[in-house]
């Protein structure tokens, strides 16, 4: 690694630093907010950092605009999720909590800007290791810990799954550098493909257990369940945002030579994912569960903008670039679900947080103005979800199936798998809407169980579900610069500015 | 692609191949003398006539982990030495850069062994060292 | 001054929306009995806006290039746009093949557009100023509601919608607002939901305008699929190039919208249907009469002054669409005329006062239809004045009958009290000057306003006598403005003159009403009698409008002859007209129901009209019949198939995913091996797709 290198990754060294300097003074006092507060300046300084850094290519990173957006989506999402699990009161394991989820903001940024099998796969692991820990002190209940054990066991296999299929690309281009590999397979045409084809396998096997696509989805729902509700929020946006950009940069190149099986795995995977995790949410009655399924859903959805990727060959003149639809789905979803969580730990007080839609019920008619307006807030994120037109969530959808419905394929009966894709996926999105609405059912019309809930003084989550609440219905009324700062970090923007390296880029 | 097919199929059969003949060799060849003791479901350690719920000191599992980290660090020293004396570098071009590195592996290393120092610090304050 | 309209335009609707949110925010827990204060702000604010935007208007107008024959080719109207933001943009979406080999293609784009045009400026000025009164008025009447910082949110929310609904340029953003506008009256209708016959009204009024909904909605659709944009005005094009708007410079210049035929037909009359629901116009009107249910200041606001004339401004916006077709002009005048007779032989024999101004409104929205149903320049600018002037006196006259109720303790049957002048002389005089202005009296606004509309039906008759229709539909409005004048004043008449009367309800202590109230009548009142004749005087509002580019084209199309002698011989018509019915009523009312009336209703009795006109003329039974009779029949027929067949059918379409989810629930078993298993099975299926070969699974 050269120093080049190094100054490049100035913003993940600077919040690992704030990670350290949490972990190592929280061993001596233990007041939550502060930490809170130099989390916060960590990040801070890092979007400086990163703001003031020209990107340059320097191996083993690939400072590409992919990169960038996702190290400010991580930036700003690590930001939300430190306000959602913002707690006034001194608290044993808050050094801990916070620390691991610097780490982890620093995992998605390095995953981010990895241009090398190995160093994209520390980061991978400096998101999971640090989730084991969050899983484990987070909630100290026997639940919490089956939570924490399950995501243990589990990820260590999926990581297992991914070194496999890294181990073949490997073994095919003698290299660990994604660019080398590529180069590699491009040179030695057909001949490789064969060992490509099973790492793309193992790739698109180890990933997809990060971002929870069915049949690797399994630990998602009882973990969720089991932990808290910022446990939830961050596993429900880190491992996904790092596992779909991963997912980008492994799988086209992988799929070199492969193209026909890429594209058919993911359009699989998608259809099995979206499918099977709304269907499975329409039974839940637990909030967490039900949004760990409302997430497995989302993944399939995402994985449709993915298959359009790999796909390759759009109709011209077509609106929606796969990687841009899934990028900037994966904001939106983020917001709308971080803002749920958030809006939950307003409501929930220590020890005892909202589990179940019963405990909303009736909310939007409580006594206390704050507990009304987060009855809205939700309202707002499930309609978003359900993707209701003034919202966000609507335009995240369009973007998606108009996506794959702009498809022309290069193989025969590719583009009827395409526009069979899309309306799956609206028929989905209209099975989806049972279970989000039942939850706005609940906190409207229905009558509140038990004593009226009161935030308390969780004012920070509050603040951090109204910011969400905002961005969803700003991005709902203008959406079209979100979505352009997303389709100009795809690779097909990348290979309109250097035509020379359009092969690259697909 | 059908090219792999056939190494692939070698080779996951050498795999369930050496688990099964392993398996086999043990039942066959292995002499067997059944004893009290051997029937029991832990030959050594302890008598498991006691509610399964029992509890073990967890500071078995944290003197473990602390243990490993101090291994690793042993191990990793020793690359990191043999570079920063300049032995290996197979990779690294010659001349001009390497002019720069020496500080910068000495940097790495420092930075590594600080970090460490630092998780030691942090075991010490959470108490995994205090016995009794 | 031209440099202020972005802003002026972006302050009138933000103002009441800022004040709505301040008072849905604070109103229950803050604010409580001041909750009106952040709303009347904002709406004064908005008014405020609203006239420098007339003014900024007017100084940016060519001078003196509408007059009559002085070089009508120049004028092509005034239009300023403001873009806020681009909302959508969906590349390539138009497809369509321009002959061989050659594809017109364009991006769905909907940009959040604001424009400026006199059109649009009158309405807004005219919208808030309402508004404002009306929130000033509510002050003393809501005082003491349950809900009362909520109905303060509800106007501002209104009056953010209905201010958005006229200044925005795109249709699709026009449906959106049409939508959001009857959101509020749907509320507002709704607003005291603990009484049934509130509910039942609101959703009675969602209902039936979600029919005409339907038909703007499919009128929008085939607005897109003629023309390639849904835009009014012309946007410039990802190649650079101008995309020419459905009612832009661009194309009404070129002298020809550029369709014709069925499609603009069509076009037209899905746009009328929208129209029909949200004014409405027969066949649906039935919903405005049971609105009255709402609070009084709701219904003169939304059902008498603004939310209702949405259809007219709709139409009168889209004039040179209704002018590429002479089927849809005559649809809407028919509609308008027919309306307009229909609303004024029911009103006859209401004894609610409230509904006998819904019907009121109803004939008179039918006289704006009938003025653009001529398609003439002279008929559109007649349509909009008497919307104008309109809005006053009928609001002036629902805060008269609120006045009335409120001392009546809410009784609005007019046999169940009378002879009120003396203890609500305010209120008395105002509702007179309402009175007159709604009957055409002389000089009164109405009078002009309606006899503008009479000129150009009878210009249009004159001009093409052969279909004849247009001859019938002048008969028919005159007759109309004789019923006018004769319902308004059996109301007033029975309501303030005769025998003193009051009911029960009122318990004994019947007083005028705060001045909070009488200020906005004294305002409405002053306006009803002298807007009509200083513009009728200065001209000032038709040369005013007729700067709309829509309008300017009608002008150009179609130019005006000069003002015949006809216009003062329909003028002296109307006057005598107006003057008759409100003798005719006099007589048989004041004295209180004198002989000569009950003569009058046994006579009208024993030709059954008595009867049809106070049961609205059937038309609630005729939809009973035509529509809810059959459908019960078909119900009951298809109930067997119903039952026995769709319903289990759609019963288990809707339990399928449910089934199918319980069906693969017991894989989540919650056993760590089990699911180690699946990932790695699912692994293997992968594998084995990957290294076979797809076949095998169906791809």
């Amino acid at each position: 690694m050269s120093s080049d290198a190094l100054w490049q990754l100035g913003p993940e060294t600077l919040v690992a630093l704030a990670a350290v300097v949490v972990y190592v003074a929280g061993a001596f006092a233990a007041p939550r907010a502060a930490w809170s507060w130099v989390g916060l300046a960590g990040l801070g300084a890092a979007a400086l950092c990163l703001a003031s850094t020209t990107p340059q290519a320097a191996e083993p990173l690939r400072i590409d605009a992919l990169a960038l957006w996702l190290r400010w989506f991580a930036l700003a999402s690590g930001a939300l999720l430190i306000l959602t699990s913002w707690r006034p009161a001194a608290d044993a394991d808050g050094a801990e909590l916070l620390g691991s989820l610097l780490l982890i903001i620093a995992g998605m940024m390095l995953v981010a800007a990895a241009g090398d099998l190995v160093l994209l796969f520390l980061g991978l692991e400096l998101i999971s290791i640090p989730t084991y820990i969050v899983l484990f002190v987070g909630r100290r209940t026997s639940e919490g810990r089956e939570a924490a054990v399950k995501y243990f066991y589990l990820s260590i296999l999926a990581s297992a799954i991914l070194l496999f299929g890294l181990s073949f690309l490997y073994g095919a281009a003698g290299t660990t550098s994604i660019e080398g590999i590529h180069q590699r397979l491009l040179d030695g045409g057909g001949s490789l493909g064969g060992f490509a084809g099973l790492a793309l396998v193992f790739i698109f096997a180890g990933l997809s257990y990060k971002i929870a696509a069915v049949p690797f989805h399994f630990y998602a729902p009882d973990v969720y369940q089991g932990t808290t509700n910022d446990g939830a929020a961050l596993l429900s946006v880190a491992p996904k945002a790092a596992g779909f950009l991963a997912l980008v940069r492994l799988v086209a190149v992988a799929a070199e030579g492969v193209s026909s099986d890429a594209w058919r795995i993911a359009l699989a995977l998608a259809v099995l994912t979206m499918t099977t995790g709304n269907l499975l949410a329409l039974w839940q009655d637990n909030l967490r569960r039900l949004l760990a399924y409302s997430s497995i859903a989302h993944a399939g959805y995402m994985l449709i903008g993915l298959a359009v990727y790999l796909g390759g060959n759009t109709l011209a003149g077509a609106a929606f670039d796969g990687v841009a639809a899934l990028l900037f789905y994966l904001l939106i979803y983020a917001l709308a679900t971080v803002g749920t969580f958030a809006a939950l730990n307003y409501l929930g007080e220590t020890g005892q947080p909202v589990d179940h839609v019963d405990q909303l019920a009736g909310l939007a008619w409580s006594e206390e103005p704050r507990s009304r307006a987060t009855a809205w807030l939700i309202a707002a994120f499930m309609f978003s979800l359900t993707g209701i037109p003034p919202l966000a969530g609507f335009w995240g959808k369009l973007a998606l199936f108009a996506g794959a419905l702009g498809v022309r394929g290069t193989e025969p009966a590719m583009r009827s798998w395409f526009v069979g894709l899309a309306v799956l996926g609206i028929v989905n999105a209209a099975i989806a809407a049972a279970y989000y609405l039942r939850v706005v059912g609940a906190m409207f019309f229905r009558m509140p169980m038990g004593k009226p809930r009161t935030g308390g003084s969780r004012s920070v989550p509050f603040a951090a579900a109204v910011i969400c609440a905002l961005l969803v219905v700003a991005i709902g009324l203008i959406p079209t610069p979100w979505y352009e700062a997303a389709d100009r970090a795809t690779p097909a923007a990348a290979a309109r500015e250097a035509p020379e390296m359009i092969a690259d880029a697909r | 692609m059908h090219g792999v097919v056939f190494p692939l199929v070698l080779f996951f059969a050498s795999l369930v191949g050496l688990a099964v003949a392993l398996l086999l060799l043990g039942q066959f060849c292995g002499p067997r003398r059944v004893t009290d003791v051997k029937r029991m479901p832990y030959e050594s350690g302890m008598d498991p006539i006691h509610p399964t719920r029992r509890r073990f000191d967890v500071r078995f599992s944290l003197v473990a982990i602390a243990f490993l980290i101090f291994d690793v660090e042993l191990l990793f020293l020793y690359p990191w030495a043999v570079v920063f004396a300049g032995g290996a570098q197979p990779e690294l071009p010659s001349g001009a850069a390497a002019a720069g590195r020496p500080p910068l592996v000495f940097a790495g290393g420092m930075v590594f062994l600080v970090l460490l120092v630092l998780g030691f610090v942090y075991d010490w304050r959470k108490g995994v060292f205090r016995w009794r | 001054m031209e440099s202020w309209i972005p802003l002026l335009l972006v302050l009138i609707p933000v103002l009441p929306l800022a004040g709505a949110a301040l008072t849905a925010v604070l109103g229950r827990p803050v604010l409580a009995g001041r909750s009106h204060l952040p709303v009347v702000v904002g709406i004064a604010g908005s008014f405020l806006a609203a006239a420098g935007l007339v003014l900024a208007i007017h100084g940016s107008l060519p001078a003196g290039a509408n007059l009559p024959g002085a070089g009508d080719s120049v004028n092509a109207g005034y239009e300023r746009t403001v873009d806020l933001w681009n909302w959508a943009v969906i590349g390539g979406a138009y497809h369509q093949p321009a002959g061989p080999d050659a594809f017109v293609m364009r991006d769905f784009r909907i940009d959040v557009t604001l424009r400026a045009d006199p059109l649009s400026a009158i309405m807004l000025a005219m919208v808030t100023f309402i508004s404002l009164l009306v929130a000033v008025y509510s002050v003393g009447y809501m005082r003491g509601d349950r809900g009362y910082w909520r109905f303060f949110a509800y106007i501002g929310l209104f009056v953010f919608s209905m201010t958005m609904l006229v200044s925005v340029s795109n249709f699709l953003l026009l449906y959106v607002f049409w939508e959001a506008v009857g959101l509020c009256s749907y509320l507002l209708i709704g607003f005291w939901y603990e009484r049934p016959a509130a509910a039942a009204a609101g959703k009675k009024a969602f209902l039936v305008n979600r029919i005409g909904d339907f038909g703007f909605a499919l009128g929008v659709f085939l607005i897109w699929t003629a023309f390639g944009t849904l835009n009014f005005h012309d946007t410039l094009g990802a190649d650079g190039r101008i995309v020419a708007g459905v009612l832009g410079e661009a194309r009404l210049e070129g002298g020809s919208i550029g369709i014709g035929g069925g499609t603009a037909t069509w076009i037209c009359l899905l746009l009328l249907l929208g129209a029909c629901g949200k004014s409405a116009q027969f066949p649906l009107h039935v919903w405005l009469p049971d609105a009255m249910e709402g609070p009084t200041p709701v219904s003169a606001l939304i059902h008498a002054a603004t939310m209702v004339t949405a259809g007219v401004y709709m139409l009168a916006r889209c004039a040179p669409l209704l002018l590429a077709t002479v089927d849809g002009q005559m649809a809407v005048a028919l509609i308008g005329g027919f309306t307009a007779l229909l609303g004024g032989l029911i009103a006859l024999t209401q004894t609610d006062l409230k509904r006998i101004l819904a019907y009121s409104t109803i004939s008179q929205l039918g006289y704006m239809f009938l003025g653009l149903g001529t398609g003439t320049v002279l008929g559109a600018t007649a349509g909009m004045f008497h919307l104008f002037t309109h809005a006053f006196f009928k609001a002036l006259l629902f805060l008269g009958a609120g006045s009335v109720m409120h001392a009546m303790g809410g009784v609005v049957d007019i046999r169940r009290f009378g002879g009120l002048r003396r203890i609500l002389p305010v209120t008395h005089a105002t509702f007179l000057v309402g009175c007159l202005a709604l009957s055409g009296f002389p000089l009164l606004s109405g009078f002009f306003s309606k006899d503008l509309i009479l000129v150009a039906v009878h210009e249009r008759a004159a001009e093409s006598g052969s279909t004849g229709l247009y001859q019938w539909l002048y008969w028919s409005a005159a007759l109309t403005a004789l019923l006018t004048a004769f319902y308004t004043f059996r109301a007033f008449f029975s309501t303030f003159y005769g025998q003193k009367q009051i009911p029960h309800e009122a318990g004994g202590q019947a007083h005028e009403a705060p001045r909070s109230m009488l200020v906005p009548l004294v305002v409405l009142a002053v306006c009803a009698a002298l807007v009509g004749g200083y513009f009728e005087v200065t001209h000032g509002f038709a040369d005013y409008l007729q700067q709309t580019p829509s309008i300017a084209y009608l002008a150009r199309q179609a130019p005006q002859p000069a003002a015949t002698g006809g216009h003062r011989e329909v003028m002296l018509t109307s006057a005598v007209i107006a003057l008759a019915g409100i003798g005719l009523a006099a007589a048989l009312y004041w004295p209180r129901r004198s002989a000569a009336a009950d003569a009058a209703r046994r006579a009208g009795q024993a030709v059954g009209f008595y009867q049809l006109s106070l049961r609205k003329f059937f038309i609630d039974e005729v939809y009973q019949v035509l529509l809810v009779w059959p459908g019960l029949a078909v119900a009951r027929a298809s109930d067997w198939i119903d039952q026995r067949i769709i319903d289990r059918l759609v019963n288990f379409v809707g339990r399928v995913p449910p089934a199918v989810g319980a069906a693969i629930r017991p894989v989540q078993n919650g056993l760590i091996p089990f699911y180690a298993v699946g990932m790695v099975f699912g692994l293997l299926v992968l594998l084995a797709a990957v290294l076979m070969g797809w076949g095998w699974l169906g791809t």
